[in-house]
């Protein structure tokens, strides 16, 4: 079993787990009736070592003179009389037991068959983070992008997602069950593929194999191969070909071949999500000369940097994001 | 009467009784255990009451109680021996008393308590401090000097070496009580 399951548990026990690692020890119980085992143990035994915390009677009103006495505390700040005195019950050892045995039962039986029954969401906290599905497919999102499916994809009998902003999907080859994605104003459906889908710019690029793109309204579909995308302008499904740079959410790698200056620094504010404007320093021969540059998991400043030395102008951070421009 | 006093009467009804629970797993006497809370609790009061209405005052009052708690064993110590050498001394460890296991009335409990008290020190310190005083992992972190990193491992290693040890001691009781429970439901 993997070394990190016991600390994913003991998150998920003490209410410092995230939504997706809740999610990830939900689906490592149902894909394995051993880790299922493991979890239930443990999470019995973690109610148990309540009932042996020892009782520790104190008189808390005597305490509170006593330290008023010290810090000369206006006398007439004495305690509520409510809890002047400490109130000890004593309950019979089987009613503890009983106790914790019922919340271990309950807890478990709660987290593991009802709580499944409902939506799983997940937003993504970064660029490039990294969902893994019940059935093994991948996702790559863009920060911010909301993911979304029910526990019947848990149980295998849907496989049905719903995406809200950019993500990179790597669709594990299943032909009885195919894989099909909400995109607001598209659906797009699969079988085992690679692809990207942006709800923002509504438009999805196949990496590898063949996807489906459904127009939600009026219902046109178009039919793409890898290397293709579409691009849903106005109201029409419009066929493109697939920039390279539509795969970074998976490969973390920019890539421009002999393209302008301008458009270069468009991608790159849209990919890395940071604007970065062209200052009225630069000329329009500068902004249209042709670069070719490669970076792999870069930082935006990283991209700047080697985009200045190429070029040989200089960039600074600004409120809100960052600028390009010729030194005197 | 005036914010901060109110303030500092509150914290002192919600956490007396905890701190003095965790200064006892440290002291085993549960006079000095008061003894150290009140100090804790005065401390505060003349020299910290700016804390009295930040977030992090719980963080601060278990680690206040933990520091002060060593210290006094180590004064104790100091006070009947004489060292030899200049090695500075371990710090002390939290762990249930004997007498704590001794009033535990039923064997199995004791059962789940000893395995408690088998865990390695700094699992155990983390497990007690997140677990009996209800930390988050960050305070736990913050109080102990620790990365959060290290307190989930922590935390892990715990509770899968404390299943192992205590699972034993409780699985016939629990598996019948989860079955019927299960099949109620």
């Amino acid at each position: 079993m993997n070394p990190d399951f016991y600390d994913l548990i003991a998150k998920v026990l003490s209410h410092e787990a995230s939504p997706a690692e809740t999610a990830a020890l939900r689906q490592m119980c149902a894909a394995d009736p051993a880790a299922q085992k493991a979890f239930e143990e443990t999470a019995a035994v973690w109610a148990m070592a309540e009932t042996v915390m020892p009782a520790f009677p104190v008189n808390k009103a005597a305490a509170w003179q006593k330290i008023q006495a010290r810090t000369g505390m206006d006398e007439g700040a004495s305690l509520p009389e409510n809890f002047r005195k400490t109130k000890r019950f004593s309950l019979p050892v089987w009613t503890r037991w009983a106790a914790a045995a019922v919340v271990a039962a309950l807890g478990t039986t709660l987290l593991l068959q009802q709580l499944p029954e409902k939506t799983q969401t997940i937003v993504a906290q970064a660029d490039r983070q990294e969902v893994t599905l019940p059935d093994g497919s991948q996702v790559f999102l863009k920060k911010d992008a909301r993911l979304q499916y029910t526990t019947a994809f848990a149980r295998k009998q849907q496989r049905h997602v719903t995406l809200e902003g950019e993500a990179f999907f790597e669709v594990t080859k299943d032909p009885q069950h195919p894989f099909t994605i909400d995109a607001q104003k598209m659906r797009v459906a699969v079988v085992g593929t690679s692809f990207l889908v942006n709800t923002t710019a509504q438009e999805v690029s196949v990496r590898t194999g063949k996807v489906e793109v459904t127009q939600s309204e009026p219902g046109n579909a178009l039919l793409l191969a890898a290397g293709e995308g579409v691009r849903l302008s106005g109201n029409k499904l419009q066929r493109e070909v697939a920039d390279s740079n539509d795969y970074f959410l998976k490969t973390g790698r920019i890539v421009f071949n002999n393209k302008s200056f301008e458009a270069i620094i468009g991608d790159i504010s849209r990919i890395l999500g940071v604007p970065v404007q062209i200052d009225a320093s630069i000329s329009t021969a500068g902004r249209e000369q042709l670069v070719t540059y490669t970076a792999a998991a870069p930082s935006a400043e990283a991209v700047l940097t080697d985009l200045c030395r190429i070029t040989g102008y200089q960039w600074r951070k600004e409120a809100g994001g960052y600028r390009i421009f010729q030194a005197r | 009467m005036a914010a901060n006093e109110k303030a500092f009467q509150q914290l002192f009804e919600k956490e007396y009784e905890g701190l003095c629970r965790y200064a006892y797993t440290f002291l085993h006497d549960e006079h000095t255990a008061e003894d150290v809370v009140q100090e804790t609790f005065v401390k505060i009061w003349e020299g910290k009451q700016a804390l009295l209405q930040d977030s992090s005052i719980r963080f601060y009052l278990f680690t206040a109680v933990r520091n002060n708690s060593i210290s006094y064993l180590r004064k104790a110590k100091a006070a009947a021996t004489t060292y030899t050498d200049t090695t500075p001394e371990p710090d002390p460890e939290p762990s249930l008393s004997a007498s704590q296991l001794q009033h535990i009335e039923s064997e199995k409990a004791r059962q789940i308590a000893e395995a408690l008290n088998k865990l390695p020190p700094k699992c155990r310190e983390v497990f007690l401090l997140v677990k009996w005083q209800g930390l988050s992992y960050k305070d736990t972190a913050a109080t102990l000097g620790l990365s959060v990193k290290t307190v989930e491992n922590q935390m892990g290693k715990a509770l899968k070496i404390f299943k192992n040890t205590a699972f034993d001691a409780i699985s016939v009781l629990l598996l019948l009580l989860l079955h019927f429970i299960k099949t109620t439901i």
